[in-house]
């Protein structure tokens, strides 16, 4: 069973995405990564990469497809890596140009945010991004994260020098924007 | 003395590769307990609790390997017994570096530590194309934050719930230092030198 948000649905990767998954990452502006990549990515490369992932039950990241629910379109991918069982996780997305402004973004985070911090127990959740990516800063500020560290000029991005940013959300401020949801899990700090 | 795999000179201090036979030397130091928690091995390794002498072994040849990185051990100048490690990293881009330290607490403030810091830093900054290097330092350890200050380090973040430690969630507060204040800073000591 996928995850379900309001309006997408993340589920697993399927050898019919592939080529959606390479016009993004080709596409300059939906790369998604805070380094330039060549936008020569092929299906040989993309088919290798789905074969390899090996079936284990000692998960350290999950990668989903977002399918827009009511027309079953594909509107981007988004996943976590990084995972440190019951502490935290890195998140990562990319979205089509068309379903920019349209608020599957921030549904898809959401979305995964619910499963990272009530399924896999994580107490903060991190996401990478630069100080020139402006969109993707207000998407995440709206959604909770916050800037926790910003590394001086430690990006080179189309010309130009940008800070390395981390943002985060700890568990309580999780839950917080989400009085609806109950936190099920007890502190992990002692209080002597 | 073996030179041959010196890395860098300094007045007070060599910089070579780790040898098998260090192995002894490594394990005294990275055990003391004062470096619990800030021991700054390979990942897979454990940062804090008992060290075998089996993870000292697949440490040294972690920090064999040159992929990316550099990893030296210590040695006073004109003795090759190893106080600590030295480590610059820029495997995801060497734009923005890492370097990290550690010196066997008998053996701390006596400036070794700041030499071998400096002489990573130049070597970084003279020989990779960096802008950016940066030293990770949990927010309890003080002393380190201190020497990170002292070496012209600025605090930049923290990264939030790195861990658990004594009950309490800690963060790595990150410091960076940028190529042009460090070639500031080395002209400024060169010209009061």
């Amino acid at each position: 069973m996928a995850l379900e948000g309001k309006i997408v649905r993340l589920r697993e990767e399927r050898e019919a995405d592939l080529q959606f998954l390479i016009d993004l990452r080709n596409d300059m502006d939906t790369q998604g990564w805070s380094q330039r990549l060549p936008p020569d990515y092929t299906l040989d490369m993309y088919e290798k990469r789905h074969r390899e992932r090996d079936f284990t039950m000692e998960r350290k990241d999950g990668r989903f497809t977002i399918v827009d629910k009511e027309s079953g379109e594909l509107i981007g991918t988004i996943g976590y890596a990084e995972l440190e069982p019951r502490l935290s996780a890195t998140v990562g997305i990319a979205i089509t140009k068309k379903y920019w402004g349209s608020g599957a973004a921030m549904d898809a985070i959401e979305t995964l945010l619910q499963f990272l911090y009530q399924g896999l127990g994580l107490q903060v959740v991190r996401l990478w991004t630069h100080s020139g990516n402006e969109r993707a800063v207000g998407s995440a500020e709206k959604i909770g994260f916050k800037v926790a560290l910003r590394q001086r000029e430690g990006i080179f991005y189309d010309g130009r020098l940008y800070d390395n940013l981390v943002m985060d959300m700890t568990r309580e401020e999780y839950f917080e924007r989400h009085p609806d949801l109950e936190d099920g899990l007890p502190s992990m700090e002692i209080d002597r | 003395m073996d030179n041959s795999d010196v890395f860098l000179t300094g007045d007070k201090v060599r910089l070579r590769a780790f040898r098998e036979e260090d192995q002894d030397a490594a394990y005294s130091y990275l055990s003391q307990p004062e470096l619990d928690g800030r021991r700054y091995l390979p990942w897979k390794l454990p940062n804090s609790g008992p060290l075998t002498q089996a993870s000292i072994k697949v440490c040294l040849e972690d920090w064999s390997e040159r992929d990316k990185k550099m990893v030296a051990a210590i040695t006073p100048a004109g003795e090759d017994r190893v106080i600590g490690h030295v480590g610059g990293s820029w495997k995801w881009d060497p734009l923005l570096s890492s370097v990290w330290l550690v010196v066997d607490p008998r053996e701390q403030r006596k400036g070794f530590g700041s030499e071998a810091l400096q002489l990573m830093l130049g070597y970084i900054y003279e020989n990779l194309p960096a802008n950016n290097i940066s030293l990770w330092v949990s927010d309890w350890n003080e002393a380190g934050l201190a020497f990170g200050r002292s070496q012209g380090f600025k605090e930049c973040g923290v990264m939030r719930r790195a861990g658990l430690r004594d009950g309490a969630f800690y963060g790595e507060v990150v410091m960076d230092l940028l190529r042009r204040e460090w070639i500031k800073m080395e002209k400024e000591a060169h010209d009061g030198a």
